[in-house]
């Protein structure tokens, strides 16, 4: 083909195809661009840099403030101070006798002349203030002068030094080489003879060198003393322009740099600093799908200032989440008359109202707003302004005045000014904080923060709230809005939507506590600490609680561990029942001796292996077993070793006894009803929940639910194992309802509550009111015997109880009649009645009864046998010889028929049904399983694992309105049915009938979350109404296979929550190990401890942690702290820089400290609140500005001063405390003390109410510190009374030897003293016999002060004697001293008890300025102390050392007589 | 250093003879330049003390002799008594078992009555800040003021103490005592005063606004209570009821308060033309010259059962 000019294509088609998709490139590329700029974090970080910027200005101009400027002021004062004082005279003469000095050294030099300093001195001295300044310099020079010839002669001698050892270096070296060409001795000797002439050369001028330097460096010093206040006042002044500098700086780096603006264009803004940030955390994996892959967060991106602390703090945070809050501002009582002269408009007018605004209130407002542009935000308040009294403060923003709305700052103007009602106070709304994603993390002391445990580069954010975090937009990041509403405002606001596909969503902010179980597993870490007195996770840590009390864990298990050593969460779970077990066997009664005592040992220390091993081998190897051979070999199989057992004891109290204590109408109303006897019970309702039922499953319910109460109760009492009594004390007076009164307040309150103490709150142990009702006499013979013994030793009945021996010792009074607290108590307590037993059925079953019984009878034996089987058992019983065959509860049925072993039978399986052995210990009962879904993984299980079945429909169908508990409804059944069918063409396949808008927040959050088939939505309705989700379900199940799960009626809503909180926690995913929380030996022991207190309720009674408040104040507030007399090793110690630090203000302009101890308080025990007088303000008056009387138990720093523990009360005026922090714990004693005080003062008017802290369960601050570890182990195991004051004594803990070594390892650890063993130094000997060669006899004379009667034994106990008089007035056993006390603590004690203990009556025995009689002892009072202390500590030894063993035994007369004179003597 | 000396020296003179004048005016009254008579409080040496004693040393001066100085116009006295309204319950008697040395018939004293009502041991102080003291009470500024233990209780049982005054804790029983004082705004103190050992000296270092209480440990039945004040101007009744609070300044409109150990502030404590408020506290106009209130009764509903 011939070649054509003619192309392929045409060329002009080609080109406009070029030319459109160039263009559509370039589109494309610029669109591309945009887009980028635009991207939702690029947004974000431009708006925070503004937000950084307008921040440093604001703190620029805040230092611009007279504040600032007056400490300027006062630095340059200082500084002007001192360039007009003169030096004092005394260093002048200084300086002058060392110039003299030295000159007299030098031989032949001349007289030293001073005059021109004298006269220079003179002229300064003289002269008139303000020409100081000059004299001062010219006095300088020539003092100067003086220096620099000095250091001319330091300088010769230097040189001087140099030449001769150069010269020294020559001849050295020619002698060597003299020596090595062997020149004739005399040439040596000569060379010799001049080597050690120029040697003492230059040794002469290193002297001479060495002191012109020590008199150059001497004149310098003295010069440096007389100008050292100058050169303070300059530093002080350099320093604070050095701080604006900083600040100056901070602000061109961030605003002025037009390159900033350069770099927010687009393209450009794609690199630096705009860029995307990520925090890689490659140990932190995430698992997606099957496969651990580094995690990846980017939310810092959009959260910029989510680290942000303010300047000079570490923890709190710069921009706190926004928030609105009222302030009332006050006005000046007349109109100001600089506002007459307003200009006319326009610059100057805007200047004239923001002066006038800052004159007025003390407040500028920003030129430009911090969100939006025009907003009116405070950027300068001067300090004690209106504004700053008012509590305003920069950052803030107007958002109403006097009710009306501001739009745009010139309103502010307005409003404040020109409308203002002079002399009445405005109120005003404002906005503090900042929206997010600019907001700070509210508690940077527990994360991101830099001091933080959780770093922000160290374990990211996602880790803690799920989520996406390798997203970079608002949707994608999975957030979680916390209720409906927020849903809404973020379809509208982000577009965002419920990413499904995404399984890790954030938590919401109701739940962000859950993931703390990742790596806390312990949970109890999570409580306030002295570090963290803030509540770390308190939501969670109650839904950790309440799991314990309510015994959640009794049917469902969470267990902890995945196999015997990786723990995957927290563990809850029951401990085994070798306990039950052994008291199972020894109820055989079949066991010999031996065995016996094993099986005693088990039961009370079931966690002692050894006898538990013991008795199951010795059963083991038995012929025959005792009891029936099956149910034997089941209790003896419960004793095997557990793989890591459970820990957690039953909540229930044990029902093996039940019988003697309860009778059968009390049990069937309690069985069927809990709280109607006792609202606050923790036991749940497991019958009568019927409102997911239908007319025919109701009809069934209400059949064999009574059938079931009755099989319960019935099975429960006849198969109760016998039980002894404890007799009453003889010989007491007879049992008195009052004093039982008083003795039941000053203990049992610290757990229980009771109707005549509408005061108390505690509910670790049930409310026992209306006791009377239920083991009154009347109403159950055996009943006030089984309180008796119940009061007397609760273990006897419930081994396994956490309710302690109170030790109720009969007790003998002044009057000489003895009284048995435990029976006054039990009058006391069966005194309240009011309650009746209802509806309980004859003993004697009706026909229909019987029938309903038959029926269910036979339900349950289907189960097991064929039908026809099943109704012949029923007529005839189980035949003898199928007893072996037989697995389960159907043992009940062999033999003859009767009644009571249908009911029997009914009754166990019921209880096997509802897991009642979850939370009681039941005889038969002791090898059963939780019953329940385990949780450990729960928060993990997808929601098509939840069984939802009808329940969108139940919540739909009025039943489940939400809010609402339908338990008392009593026209329930027939609801349903009647609107079922238009409901259904309603609503079929859809959830839109629920506007979950219009519900309460936290209702409809979970509401949405159910019908959407949420865990969350699931379990919030499980709790609320387990069989709810039985709704249209029973008409297709059998009765017994209806849901069992019983409705915990004592949970109010926000528990519920805190339960779920906990749940939603359970993700069984650790992390890698190392970010487990494991903490330091100490913190171990703390949370070990911590574990224990709790259990048995330690903080009922004893305070473990003082009370907290953390003040800030203005400088001054304080003034000075009195000096006062004491021995030097109690006298405080700070360092300067924390003695600096306190004395720091901050952006406010204020002191901050945190102070522990107790405020003082009244009789009635109401903290004491003085007026500026001093003078007592009563409750009611709230109108008086008042101060609190506050006594600190740590020393501690108030701007600069020292306020002494015990010492010195600080007077904090209300407004000064910024946080106070309850004490832990002691709640016993301050709900006991207006009483034990009323009670003294009933015979002792002039008690002191304070006195009375003493006779009250004692606070443990410093326990570990104070007490000697083996004493306090062996204390808790077996408690005796120490103080003979005590109202009360400590109760014997139903504990094991571990637990006691727990809590003794916690006070140990929380002091940082030594443990598990200390060493006692002086109990050494060669102390003692250090101490007593510089002075005998020194035991012997501390022994005179001891028993002197001026002191201790005025009120303490030594040995075989005791001061008489009142026990209030008697004080501990001094032979105890040496093995209770550890010895630093005796010796701070004796020295001054008021430092350790502020309340004590001990007083100061031996004062620091004065000792006692030298009659009794000779020495100092530091040498008295020391040898009262250590006869203390040694007082075993020394009393051994004067008795003599020797004479006391006799020899045997000697066989024969050798010696006769010998015998003779 | 010459200079300096001699300065000294000018102002010991200085001071020496500005006492002299004061002591001049406050022996003859009429007082009427109170501000000279303060000024001779700077720098005033050891050497001046002695001084002023001896010129006040010959002339006792006895009480009524202020009065004639209030008389003159410029001080008023303030009296009354103050009476309990009802039936007062009878003192108990404690138990001193714990202490042979001590007597065995101690009866409580935290309300004491007379046969005829009248309250003792309760205090009236001046609530009004900084009052001008009369230039008489100067001599006693400085005083020893003893709180006793004697037959195991304090003597005397509630006592007004300057804070210029220092507080002597005394022990005449042969029996060992502790004095625990511990005051709101001072310093608290807990000594041990061994029988027969020296007192010990103790200084109130802030004024408190309501009394001090003392107690003994070793006997807690012993109370004591004390005013620690800034100027003199409180009294304690005696065991009629009947206090009188010398030359206070007239003329001026002044706040009082009732206080009584049992009861606390005396509140609506009430007399001829005034009443106490809830927190014991009433004004009053002091007249030249004596100033009787008459009976201020308290009710009996404001004391503790």
């Amino acid at each position: 083909m011939p070649a054509t000019e003619s192309t392929w294509r045409n060329q002009k088609l080609l080109h406009i195809v070029f030319g459109v998709s160039a263009l559509a490139m370039l589109v494309g590329t610029i669109w591309m661009f945009a887009a980028d700029h635009r991207r939702e974090w690029k947004t974000y970080q431009g708006k925070f840099r503004s937000i950084e910027a307008w921040s440093a200005q604001a703190r620029l101009s805040q230092s611009e403030t007279e504040q600032y400027e007056r400490e300027v002021a006062d630095a340059h004062d200082a500084l002007e101070k001192a360039q007009q004082s003169v030096p004092a005279a005394e260093l002048v003469n200084a300086f002058n006798d060392r110039v003299r000095a030295e000159a007299a050294e030098k031989k032949d030099a001349p007289p030293a002349n001073v005059k021109p300093v004298d006269d220079a001195y003179i002229a300064l001295k003289d002269a008139q203030p303000e020409q100081r300044p000059e004299l001062r310099k010219d006095f300088r020079q020539t003092l100067q002068k003086y220096i620099d010839d000095a250091r001319f002669i330091e300088n010769n001698a230097t040189s001087e030094k140099k030449f001769i050892s150069a010269e020294l270096d020559v001849v050295r070296s020619e002698y060597e080489l003299g020596v090595g060409n062997a020149l004739p001795q005399s040439q040596l000797k000569t060379m010799q003879a001049r080597v050690t002439e120029l040697r003492d050369r230059v040794a002469a001028a290193n002297d001479e060198m060495q002191d012109a330097a020590a008199y150059r460096k001497d004149l310098e010093q003295i010069l440096n003393g007389m100008f050292a206040d100058e050169a303070a006042a300059r530093k002080r002044l350099d320093e604070l322009q050095t701080q604006r500098k900083q600040l100056e700086l901070a602000l061109y780096e961030r605003e002025n740099k037009v390159m900033n603006e350069v770099i927010g264009l687009p393209i450009i803004d794609a690199f630096a600093p705009k860029k995307l940030d990520q925090i890689w955390l490659p140990n932190l994996t995430i698992n997606n799908n099957f496969r651990d892959v580094p995690r990846f967060d980017r939310c810092t991106n959009c959260h910029q200032g989510i680290d942000r602390t303010v300047a000079g703090s570490a923890i709190e945070p710069a921009y706190p989440a926004e928030k609105e809050l009222a302030i009332s501002l006050e006005t000046p009582a007349e109109r100001p008359e600089a506002l007459d002269q307003k200009p006319a408009g326009g610059e100057e007018l805007a200047k004239f109202y923001s002066d006038q605004l800052h004159a007025i209130y003390g407040i500028r407002l920003a030129q430009r707003g911090l969100i939006e542009e025009n907003e009116a935000v405070i950027s300068v308040v001067r300090p004690e302004s209106l504004a700053a009294k008012a509590g305003l403060q920069v950052g803030d923003t107007i958002l109403e005045v006097g009710g009306g709305k501001l739009r745009g700052k010139n309103q502010a103007y307005n409003y404040l000014i020109e409308s203002a009602q002079w002399g009445q106070p405005l109120a005003i709304q404002i906005r503090r904080g900042l929206p997010h994603p600019f907001a700070s993390h509210p508690r940077l002391d527990l994360f991101v923060g830099s001091l933080s445990p959780h770093t922000m580069a160290g374990v990211g954010c996602t880790i803690c709230h799920d989520g996406q975090g390798s997203a970079t937009s608002f949707k994608w990041a999975s957030h979680s809005p916390n209720d409906p509403l927020d849903a809404e405002r973020w379809k509208q606001k982000y577009g965002w939507f419920d990413n499904h596909h995404w399984i890790f969503p954030m938590y919401p902010q109701r739940f962000s506590e859950s993931l703390c179980l990742k790596c806390h597993h312990d949970v109890v870490e999570l409580q306030p600490s002295a570090r963290f007195p803030e509540p770390p996770a308190p939501k969670l840590v109650e839904g950790f609680n309440l799991i314990k009390d309510v015994g959640c864990f009794g049917c469902h298990e969470i267990n902890g561990y995945d196999g015997p050593n990786r723990r995957i969460g927290p563990d809850l779970r029951a401990e085994p029942n070798f306990s039950p077990a052994a008291q199972g066997l020894l109820a055989t009664g079949g066991l010999n001796e031996q065995q016996q005592q094993w099986a005693k040992k088990i039961i009370a220390e079931p966690d002692q292996a050894a006898p538990r091993h013991s008795l199951m081998q010795s059963l083991n190897d038995a012929e025959e077993l005792p009891g029936d051979p099956m149910t034997t070999r089941r209790l003896v199989n419960v004793l095997a070793d557990v793989e890591t057992p459970g820990r957690l004891r039953k909540v229930g109290p044990s029902l093996r006894h039940v019988a003697s204590k309860l009778d059968f109408e009390f049990l069937y109303s309690w069985i069927r009803e809990p709280k109607d006897f006792r609202p606050s019970t923790k036991m749940p309702q497991f019958f009568g929940l019927w409102d997911a039922l239908d007319p025919h499953s109701l009809d069934v319910s209400k059949k064999f639910e009574p059938a079931e109460i009755r099989g319960m109760t019935e099975f429960l009492l006849s198969g109760s194992q016998p039980f002894e009594y404890i007799e009453p004390a003889q010989g007491a007076e007879a049992a008195s309802a009052e004093r039982g009164k008083l003795a039941f307040e000053v203990r049992c309150l610290a757990c229980h509550k009771q109707e005549a103490f509408p005061q108390a709150a505690m509910n670790q142990g049930p409310d026992l009111s209306r006791l009377g009702s239920k083991l009154g006499a009347d109403r159950n013979p055996n009943g006030p015997k089984w309180l008796y013994t119940w009061l007397k030793n609760p273990s006897a009945y419930h081994p396994r109880t956490v309710m302690p021996n109170m030790i109720l010792d009969p007790v003998k009074g002044t009057d000489g009649k003895t009284t048995d607290p435990a029976a006054d108590i039990a009058a006391f307590l069966l005194e309240s009645k009011g309650w009746e037993p209802t509806n309980i059925p004859g003993r004697d079953l009706t026909k229909d009864e019987d029938a309903a019984l038959n029926e269910l009878a036979l339900e349950h034996l289907q189960n097991a046998f064929s039908k026809r089987q099943a109704e012949e058992f029923l007529k005839t019983g189980i035949p003898e010889r199928m007893r072996a065959d037989l697995k389960g509860d159907e043992i009940e049925l062999v033999g003859d028929i009767t009644v009571e072993k249908k009911l029997r039978y009914v009754g166990r399986r019921s209880i096997s049904k509802y897991g009642c052995s979850g939370c009681h210990d039941i005889p038969n009962f002791e090898d059963v399983k939780p019953i329940g879904t385990g949780l450990a993984d729960w928060a993990r299980k997808t929601p098509d694992k939840l069984a939802f079945e009808q329940i969108v429909e139940y919540m739909k169908h009025g039943h489940g309105t939400p809010g609402a508990l339908h338990m008392a409804d009593a026209d329930h059944g027939d609801v349903a049915q009647e609107d079922k069918g238009i409901e259904e063409a309603e609503t079929a396949g859809t959830h839109h009938s629920f506007n979950f808008l219009n519900m309460p927040p936290e209702v409809g959050y979970f509401m949405e979350k159910l019908v959407a088939h949420q865990r969350e939505g699931f379990i919030w309705q499980k709790l609320r109404e387990p069989r709810s989700y039985d709704f249209e379900k029973t008409r297709n199940k059998s009765y017994n296979e209806r849901l069992r799960m019983p409705q915990f009626t004592v949970l109010d809503d926000a528990q519920r929550e805190s339960v779920i909180t906990f749940v939603l926690g359970l993700v069984a995913e650790p992390p890698a190990s190392q970010y487990i929380f494991k903490g330091d030996e100490r913190r171990r022991a703390i949370i070990a401890g911590n574990e224990v207190i709790e259990k048995y309720n330690c903080t009922g009674c004893h305070t473990i942690e003082m009370e907290q408040w953390d003040l800030e104040f203005a400088p001054e507030t304080f003034g000075e702290s009195a000096e006062m007399v004491d021995f030097n090793f109690l006298k405080p110690h700070f360092t300067p820089q924390q003695i600096e630090a306190s004395t720091k203000v901050n952006d406010r302009g204020m002191q901050t400290a945190r102070i522990v101890g107790m405020p003082a308080v009244n009789a009635e025990g109401q903290p004491v609140r003085i007026d500026e007088d001093g003078a007592p303000i009563e409750a009611d008056d709230t109108e008086t500005p008042a101060s609190y009387v506050f006594t600190p138990w740590e020393n501690v720093l108030l701007g600069g001063n020292v306020w002494q523990e015990g010492l010195q009360n600080v007077i904090i005026p209300e407004s000064a405390i910024k946080k106070r922090y309850e004490p832990v714990g002691g709640y016993l004693a301050r709900l006991a003390y207006p009483t034990v005080v009323a009670e003294e003062q009933k015979i002792n008017p002039n008690a002191k109410p304070d006195e009375a802290w003493g006779w009250l369960p004692p606070p443990l601050k410093g326990e570990g510190r104070k007490v000697q570890t083996e004493w306090l182990h062996s204390f808790l195991m077996d408690p005796h009374e120490i103080r003979p004051a005590a109202v009360l004594r400590m109760p014997k803990f139903n504990m094991s030897s571990e637990e006691a070594t727990k809590l003794v390892n916690y006070f140990a650890a929380v002091d940082g003293v030594d443990y598990p063993y200390d060493f006692d130094p002086r109990t050494r000997q060669a102390h003692l016999a250090a101490a007593e060669s510089e002075h005998p006899q020194r035991m012997a004379d501390a022994l005179k002060i001891v028993t002197d009667n001026n002191f201790c034994i005025k009120c303490h106990l030594l040995g075989d004697f005791a001061p008489t008089g009142a026990n209030s007035a008697k004080a501990p056993q001094l032979t105890e001293v040496s093995r209770r006390l550890r010895p630093d603590y005796v010796l701070d004690w004796v020295a001054n008890p008021k430092r350790i203990l502020p309340y004590t009556g001990m007083p100061v025995n031996i004062p620091a300025d004065k000792p006692v009689s030298q009659e009794l002892f000779k020495g100092d009072s530091m040498q008295q102390l020391e040898g009262v202390v250590d006869l203390l500590l040694n007082y075993g030894k020394f009393t051994e050392s004067q008795l003599s063993i020797k004479p006391m035994i006799k020899s045997p007369p000697p066989a024969e007589t050798p010696q006769p004179q010998d015998a003779a003597q | 250093m010459i200079m300096t000396t001699r300065f000294a020296f000018a102002s010991t003179l200085l001071a020496a003879a500005a006492t002299f004048a004061g002591c001049g005016q406050a022996a003859s009254p009429p007082p009427s330049a109170p501000d000279k008579a303060e000024a001779p409080q700077i720098d005033q040496g050891e050497e001046t003390a002695p001084a002023a004693d001896q010129s006040s040393a010959g002339v006792t001066r006895p009480v009524v002799e202020v009065r004639t100085a209030a008389a003159d116009g410029e001080w008023g006295t303030l009296k009354g008594r103050i009476v309990f309204d009802g039936k007062a319950p009878a003192p108990m008697p404690v138990d001193t078992s714990k202490d042979a040395a001590c007597k065995a018939t101690v009866t409580t004293e935290n309300l004491l009555v007379s046969p005829d009502g009248g309250l003792q041991n309760a205090v009236i102080m001046l609530r009004t800040k900084s009052p001008k003291v009369h230039p008489d009470y100067e001599k006693t500024a400085n005083d020893e003021v003893v709180l006793d233990n004697k037959d195991c209780r304090f003597e005397p049982h509630v006592q007004v103490v300057r804070l210029s005054q220092t507080l002597m804790l005394k022990n005449s029983d042969p029996t060992g005592h502790n004095s625990n004082i511990t005051p709101i705004l001072g310093t608290p103190i807990n000594p041990v005063l061994a029988a027969g050992g020296e007192p010990v000296p103790y200084k109130f270092t802030a004024e408190e606004a309501i009394p001090v209480k003392v107690g003994c440990n070793i006997h807690p039945w012993m109370g004591a209570y004390i005013v620690a004040r800034k100027d003199p101007y409180a009294a304690v009744t005696d065991k009629d009821g009947n206090f009188v609070i010398e030359s206070l300044p007239a003329g001026k409109e002044l706040e009082f308060r009732l206080w009584q150990e049992n009861a606390g502030y005396l509140k609506n404590a009430a007399f001829k033309g005034g009443k106490a408020d809830a927190r014991g506290t009433f004004k009053f106009k002091i007249k030249p010259g004596d100033n009787d209130l008459g009976d201020i009764k308290v009710p009996a509903s404001v004391f503790k059962k």
